[in-house]
C-alpha cells in the first residue's frame, strides 16, 4: 500500500482517486473549494452567494483589467464536473493531429466507452420535444446546416426543469462526487480535505511533500490567496497526482520549481520549463444569442441538449441562465431605455421565452490557437492577456440559425465588452515525447520526477474541438491503466 | 485603500449559459456586517422598490426581500450603505427639499437617474458603483436568489416546462417543503395545463438519523393512487425517478403525496417531485 495525494477532484483527480484507492492504495484528496454533496446546499447554487463559491475567474477582477480573455473554472469537491453541462462528446479524429504518436481516436474509444458506462451517458430520448432544441434544429435545417443531433449527456433521471446551472436541484447531474469519488470512498481508503489550496510540491527523502494553504470558507481566500498570511501545512506521499486543471496545475509546478523549498525538503528535480504554462487553448468557447419568434423556453431543459457538428467546431443550444441573463441584460435594455421598472420584468420574461442562445465550442481563430499562457503571481494563477477569437465562420453559422428562424441577432457579451470568456481551458503541461514536453505521453509522469503525475485538462496537447471533459476523463483512464500496470507503456505503440 | 479599490470597481457581468459572474470589489464575499439604521433600511427599501416596483400583479423588490440581499455582507455593498444613503439624501435635500424616502415615486426615479449618471455625468455620484450594486442585487434577489422564488416563479424558472406542447401540463413539479415522516401527513403539488397523463414519474428524498420504513402514496387528481415503499436505514433514502402507473387521467389538478409510516424514527421527507408527460406531448411533431 502506498500513500497517494491527489490535488484536485475534477475529471482527472476523481478518476485517479478511484483507481488508486481500488488498487489498494491510501488516497488523500486536497480540494480548494468546498463539499457540495448535500442536496439542500446544492439547491442554493443559483443563489449568487453560493455561485461565487463554485467559480473561479482568471483574472480575478476581470472588469477592472478588461482582459481580452476571461477563464472561468469550477471548484469544489467534484471540480469542473460541478458546473459542467453533462456533455460527453468524443473528440473527432482531426482533433488528435499534433498529439504524440500512438494517440488516436480509435485507441481512445475504449476509454471513452468506459467513462460513458460509469457516468450513464445517453442522449435524452425526448430532446427535440423541447422548445429550445426544437427551434435550434429547425433553424439549422432552414439555414442549410447539418442536422442537429441530441447531445450525449450524463443527466440520468433529468426532470427537464432547467435547474441545472450550476448544480442540479434534484441531484440528477451525474458529477464526479456522485460516481468516481463515491467509488473511492467505498474502499474505505479515501480521505478528503476541502478548503486546501496546494502551495508547493517538494521532495522529502524519497517521497514527495505537498504543502497547502488552508483557506477559510467563504472568505476572499477562495478567490485569491496571500500566501504569507495563511497557515501552511504539509503531507507526505509516495505518489502525487496534480489534477488542479489547466490553469492551476502548470502554475503549481512552476511555483514548486521557482520557490526555495521549505526547511527539511528539497526542490523537485529540474526539467525543461519551456512549454510549462504555455501553448494553451480555450477550446474556442463563444456564445451567440438572438430573439426568435418561436417559444423556446430558454430556461428549461438541461444546459445544452443538442448540437450541430461542423467538423472543427460544434454549435449547441444553450440554456438561458436567469442569474446570468439578469446581470447581462441588466446593463441596458434597448427596449426599456433604462435598467429598471416594470417593463424590465416583462422584458426578462420575454427573454426566457424567446431568447435562443447558441454556444460555439471547437477550433479557435487563426493566430489565437495555443497562445494562452499562465504564470504564478504570488500564490495565485495569472493569465497572460492574449487575443482570443472564434473559428472563422463559427459565429456566422450560429447567426444563420437565428435569422433562418426569422429572429433578430443580439449583440454578444464579447462584442459589448471586448472580453471573451472560456470555461474550457486546456494545455499548459502538454504530454509528449520531446525533451521540452512537461509530462510523458505514456503515463503522464512529470519528467525527471518519478511518482509525480499530472492528470487533468492541462496535459491535452491540442484542443479536443469539443467540450473537453470527456477527453480529459478518457485520457485519465488510459494513463492510470499504465500507471497501475494494467498496460505496459509500450502496449500502445505508434 | 479598500475604498479606493472599491471606487475603481464596476458592476457584475453575466454571460448567458455559462453563468460567468465576475467578482468586483463590492461583490467579493466578506464576513463582517456593519450595522444598518432604520432610516437606512427605509431608504434602501425605497430605492429597491423604485428599481423593481410591485403592485402590477407581479412581485416587486419588497416581495422578493431585496432588502435582505442588499444588506447581506456576503455581497459587499453593506460597508457603504451609510455613505450611499447620505449621498442620496443630501442630493434630494438640495434638489427636492426632502429626504429620498419622503419623495413621490416619480421624484425618486428621477433622483436615482440623476445620481446614476443617466441625466448627465456632471451630477453623477462618486458612489455610482454602490448604486449599481444595489440595482444589481435587487435584480438578483428577483431572478437569482432562489431562497425566495417569487421572482423566478414569475418567469417560470424552475418549474413546469411549457416546452413539450402548447398548453400541455407536462413538466416537472416539485415541493421542497420538509415533512416529518413520523407524523404522517401529506404534501400537495398543483399542476396546471391541458392533457391526459401519458407518463408519470416520481422522485422523493428522505433524510434520517435512524431507520425509517414508510410508504409514500402518490395520489393523482382523479383519485387513483400508487404506493411506493421507502426504506432508509440509518441514512438517506431516495426514490429515484420511479414510474407511476397513473396514466389516463387529467394531468391538471392536485397531486398529493401521503405518508404512511410503519417504523418511523426522526426521518423527514426533504423533497418530492413528479414529472409528467401528456397525450398532447405524444402527438407533438418532431423535426
Amino acid at each position: 500500500m502506498k500513500e497517494v495525494i491527489v490535488i484536485g477532484s475534477g475529471f482527472g483527480g476523481a478518476i485517479a482517486a478511484k483507481r488508486f484507492a481500488e488498487a489498494g492504495h491510501r488516497v488523500t484528496v486536497l480540494e480548494l473549494g468546498e463539499d457540495w454533496r448535500d442536496l439542500r446546499k446544492a439547491q442554493q447554487s443559483q443563489d449568487p452567494r453560493y455561485l461565487f463559491r463554485l467559480l473561479r475567474n482568471y483574472p480575478h477582477e476581470p472588469l477592472r483589467t478588461k482582459p481580452r480573455l476571461i477563464v472561468t473554472q469550477g471548484m469544489g469537491y467534484g471540480g469542473g464536473s460541478l458546473v459542467y453541462s453533462g456533455i460527453h462528446m468524443r473528440a473527432p479524429q482531426q482533433a488528435f493531429d499534433g498529439w504524440p504518436a500512438g494517440w488516436t481516436r480509435a485507441r481512445l474509444d475504449p476509454y471513452y466507452a468506459r467513462v460513458e458506462a460509469r457516468l450513464a451517458v445517453a442522449p435524452m430520448a425526448d430532446t427535440f420535444e423541447f422548445g429550445r432544441p426544437k427551434a435550434f434544429a429547425e433553424g439549422a435545417r432552414k439555414a442549410g446546416l447539418p442536422p442537429a443531433r441530441p447531445n450525449p449527456l450524463a443527466m440520468a433521471g433529468c426532470t427537464r426543469c432547467g435547474w441545472c446551472v450550476p448544480l442540479c436541484g434534484f441531484g440528477k447531474k451525474v458529477t464526479m462526487q456522485h460516481t468516481y469519488l463515491l467509488d473511492a470512498e467505498r474502499t474505505g481508503r479515501l480521505t478528503v480535505l476541502v478548503h486546501r489550496k496546494a502551495a508547493y510540491v517538494t521532495r522529502a527523502r524519497n517521497r514527495y511533500r505537498v504543502w497547502s494553504w488552508r483557506t477559510d470558507g467563504v472568505a476572499k481566500e477562495y478567490h485569491r490567496v496571500a500566501g504569507a498570511d495563511l497557515p501552511l501545512e504539509h503531507r507526505d506521499a509516495d505518489i502525487v497526482v496534480i489534477a488542479g486543471g489547466a490553469i492551476e496545475s502548470p502554475v503549481l509546478l512552476a511555483r514548486s520549481l521557482a520557490a526555495p523549498p521549505p526547511r527539511g525538503s528539497e526542490p523537485l528535480r529540474a526539467f525543461s520549463t519551456r512549454r510549462l504554462g504555455r501553448e494553451q487553448d480555450g477550446t474556442g468557447d463563444f456564445v451567440q444569442g438572438g430573439f426568435v419568434p418561436q417559444h423556446v423556453d430558454g430556461y428549461k431543459g438541461s444546459v445544452m441538449m443538442s448540437h450541430v457538428d461542423l467538423g472543427d467546431y460544434v454549435l449547441e443550444d444553450l440554456h438561458g441562465v436567469p442569474v446570468g441573463a439578469a446581470v447581462t441584460l441588466g446593463a441596458r435594455l434597448p427596449s426599456v431605455g433604462k435598467s429598471w421598472g416594470r417593463a424590465y420584468k416583462e422584458s426578462f420574461r420575454d427573454y426566457g421565452a424567446h431568447m435562443l442562445a447558441i454556444g460555439v465550442v471547437g477550433k479557435q481563430g487563426a493566430g489565437t490557437e495555443r497562445t494562452m499562457a499562465v504564470r504564478d503571481d504570488g500564490g495565485n494563477a495569472a493569465i497572460e492577456d492574449r487575443p482570443y477569437t472564434p473559428a472563422p465562420g463559427a459565429l456566422e453559422a450560429a447567426r444563420s440559425i437565428i435569422t433562418a428562424l426569422g429572429g433578430q441577432v443580439a449583440v454578444t457579451p464579447w462584442e459589448l465588452s471586448g472580453s471573451a470568456v472560456t470555461v474550457h481551458p486546456t494545455g499548459g503541461c502538454a504530454m509528449g515525447d520531446g525533451p521540452d514536453d512537461v509530462v510523458r505521453a505514456s503515463d503522464l509522469g512529470v519528467r525527471e520526477n518519478p511518482g509525480l503525475y499530472v492528470i487533468d485538462g492541462s496535459v491535452l496537447p491540442a484542443n479536443p474541438l469539443r467540450n473537453p471533459s470527456h477527453t480529459i476523463a478518457a485520457v485519465a483512464e488510459r494513463a492510470l491503466d499504465v500507471i497501475l500496470g494494467v498496460h505496459r507503456p509500450e502496449a500502445w505503440p505508434a | 485603500m479598500r475604498r479606493r479599490s472599491f471606487l475603481l470597481g464596476g458592476a457584475i457581468l453575466g454571460g448567458t449559459g455559462t453563468a460567468l459572474i465576475a467578482c468586483q470589489s463590492w461583490t467579493r464575499p466578506i464576513t463582517r456586517a456593519e450595522p444598518v439604521s432604520p432610516h437606512e433600511l427605509e431608504t434602501l427599501s425605497a430605492m429597491a422598490e423604485t428599481f423593481l416596483p410591485g403592485g402590477d400583479g407581479a412581485p416587486g423588490a419588497t416581495e422578493v426581500n431585496a432588502l435582505g440581499v442588499i444588506v447581506d455582507p456576503a455581497y459587499g455593498v453593506n460597508p457603504y450603505i451609510s455613505e450611499v444613503v447620505s449621498d442620496l439624501d443630501e442630493w434630494c435635500l438640495v434638489a427636492y427639499h426632502g429626504l429620498f424616502s419622503s419623495l413621490s415615486p416619480e421624484q425618486r426615479e428621477l433622483a436615482l437617474e440623476q445620481r446614476m449618471g443617466l441625466r448627465g455625468r456632471a451630477i453623477q455620484s462618486l458612489y455610482l458603483p454602490v448604486y449599481e450594486g444595489i440595482l444589481a442585487l435587487t435584480k438578483l434577489a428577483f431572478f437569482g436568489a432562489l431562497s425566495n422564488k417569487a421572482g423566478t416563479s414569475y418567469i417560470g424558472f424552475p418549474g413546469a416546462s411549457r416546452g413539450y406542447a402548447p398548453g400541455s401540463a407536462a413538466g416537472a413539479y416539485a415541493s421542497a417543503q420538509p415533512l416529518p415522516i413520523a407524523r404522517g401527513g401529506a404534501s400537495e403539488l398543483r399542476v396546471a395545463g391541458a392533457g391526459l397523463v401519458s407518463a408519470a414519474r416520481a422522485t422523493a428524498y428522505v433524510t434520517s438519523g435512524d431507520d425509517v420504513h414508510a410508504t409514500l402514496r402518490i395520489r393523482a387528481p382523479d383519485g387513483r393512487h400508487h404506493d411506493i415503499p421507502i426504506r432508509a436505514e440509518g441514512g438517506d433514502g431516495l426514490v429515484d425517478d420511479v414510474s407511476l402507473p397513473l396514466a389516463g387521467g387529467p394531468a391538471a389538478g392536485a397531486w398529493r403525496l401521503e405518508i404512511a409510516a410503519h417504523a418511523a424514527g426522526s426521518g423527514r421527507l426533504e423533497l418530492w417531485s413528479i414529472r409528467l408527460r401528456t397525450d398532447l406531448d405524444d402527438r407533438a411533431v418532431q423535426p
